[in-house]
């Protein structure tokens, strides 16, 4: 394998998916409005309600909507591992998957390619949806924005791959909503970050 | 060299036998046509030789290279026009054909040009900033072919690519890939339809999983006339 050329199948597929993503305005929209929904409208009810202590690293009480911030952030990966999942087996289904399966390149190549392209792809939406907290009063230290940056991509590397593992074992889109009501709501609900 | 050697390949679904024993080879330069009827195993016997499969008996070899054993340089000197549509229907034509020029180790310009001359040899080239989805089957048929040859390769394996298009663009099509075999490139073009076959061709008749004849069209029907032979070696005769 040339690193040449398969550095440049890299930058190809994570284009393709960036153009994809950039393309399909709902998702796009979608993407970003759901943690504000979650941000605007139900934590602000939330905490009128719930009452937090004090956890590490905070040392004093804060607002729920700090604390829920970094698990919006968690769940933005999630939903768009989960999409992106959807899109492996929408590929398998309308043939395109067999363009990128005939490359002469290695299949754990291809494979981790488009598994870094989701991640690189969903990253720029998480740090856009940061920046609109700022007006809910979320205002982590400048330099937090760029430590948070290793953990959102280990953590949208898994969620990506978890989806690339499900869409492995789904055959027909159509079972895809079934499945992933499996698995994202548990995952959601069950997470501490709410 | 043989460009394509397909030795004692056999492969099944469960228990239906798909392929059973097949023996073949293209030469070089060749324009070979694997003719069947529908269900022959055209599809699977193509699958197989571009690694979508991994064959369960015998070997395939592209240019000496086993598709088994030696994956990546085989299918270096391939180009594939699959019988399903493969385009991205939500990105423009150039943006297809930028990305399948980055999955086969060319740089955005390189494939940028490349994809201009090939588009503009299958008349679509005023096409290219417009999405997949708004052109007609037939174009994107078309722009498929283009994108295959995009990396100009030496063995080109055609799955039932005609089907769709009108009169003027399948004899378009013919005649560019026929013109390419006199420069070199090897081709196995996959069909149910004999109005594709020429005299000169490499013909082998692919039914129920088995290669019932091979040689030269014109050895099968030396009038010319393939239709009823081929019906009598697929069992279909009236």
């Amino acid at each position: 394998m040339k690193m040449r050329y398969a550095l440049r199948a890299l930058i190809g597929i994570m284009r393709r998916e960036m153009l994809r993503f950039i393309g399909q305005r709902g998702r796009f929209a979608a993407a970003i409005v759901r943690p504000l929904v979650w941000l605007g409208i139900f934590a602000v009810g939330f905490r009128s309600v719930l009452g937090l202590s004090i956890i590490p690293p905070y040392q004093t009480y804060i607002l729920y909507e700090v604390y829920i911030v970094p698990g919006l952030a968690g769940m933005m990966l999630l939903f768009h591992g989960m999409q992106s999942s959807l899109s492996m087996v929408y590929d398998r289904e309308m043939g395109s998957m067999r363009v990128l399966l005939t490359a002469p390149l290695p299949r754990w190549w291809l494979l981790g390619a488009r598994l870094l392209a989701n991640t690189v792809t969903v990253l720029p939406m998480v740090y856009l949806f940061l920046l609109f907290a700022r007006f809910w009063e979320v205002r982590p230290p400048a330099l937090g924005y760029l430590t948070v940056l290793p953990a959102l991509g280990i953590a949208g590397l898994m969620l990506a791959a978890f989806g690339l593992a499900l869409s492995s074992m789904i055959r027909q889109l159509e079972n895809f909503a079934g499945v992933m009501n499996f698995v994202i709501f548990p995952l959601f609900f069950a997470s501490t970050a709410l | 060299m043989t460009a394509l050697a397909i030795e004692n390949l056999s492969h099944g679904f469960g228990a239906r036998r798909a392929l059973t024993d097949v023996n073949l080879s293209v030469k070089p330069g060749s324009f070979a046509v694997l003719l069947g009827p529908n269900g022959a195993g055209k599809t699977t016997l193509i699958s197989l030789a571009t690694g979508l499969y991994s064959a369960q008996q015998g070997d395939i070899h592209i240019f000496g290279r086993s598709i088994r054993r030696n994956p990546l340089p085989a299918l270096a000197s391939l180009g594939v026009v699959f019988q399903m549509p493969t385009l991205d229907l939500d990105l423009t034509v150039d943006q297809n054909m930028t990305y399948h020029g980055a999955l086969h180790g060319l740089s955005r310009r390189e494939a940028r040009e490349r994809a201009f001359e090939e588009l503009e040899r299958f008349g679509v080239n005023d096409r290219q900033d417009d999405k997949v989805r708004s052109l007609s089957g037939g174009l994107r048929r078309r722009v498929e072919i283009a994108r295959a040859l995009l990396r100009r390769p030496k063995l080109l394996i055609v799955d039932e690519a005609t089907a769709g298009l009108d009169v003027a663009g399948r004899q378009l099509l013919l005649t560019h890939v026929r013109s390419l075999c006199l420069h070199g490139l090897s081709v196995l073009w996959a069909t149910h339809m004999l109005g594709e076959v020429e005299p000169s061709d490499q013909l082998i008749i692919l039914h129920q999983g088995k290669v019932r004849w091979e040689g030269e069209a014109s050895g099968l029907a030396p009038d010319g006339i393939l239709e009823s032979t081929f019906l009598q070696i697929t069992g279909r005769s009236a």
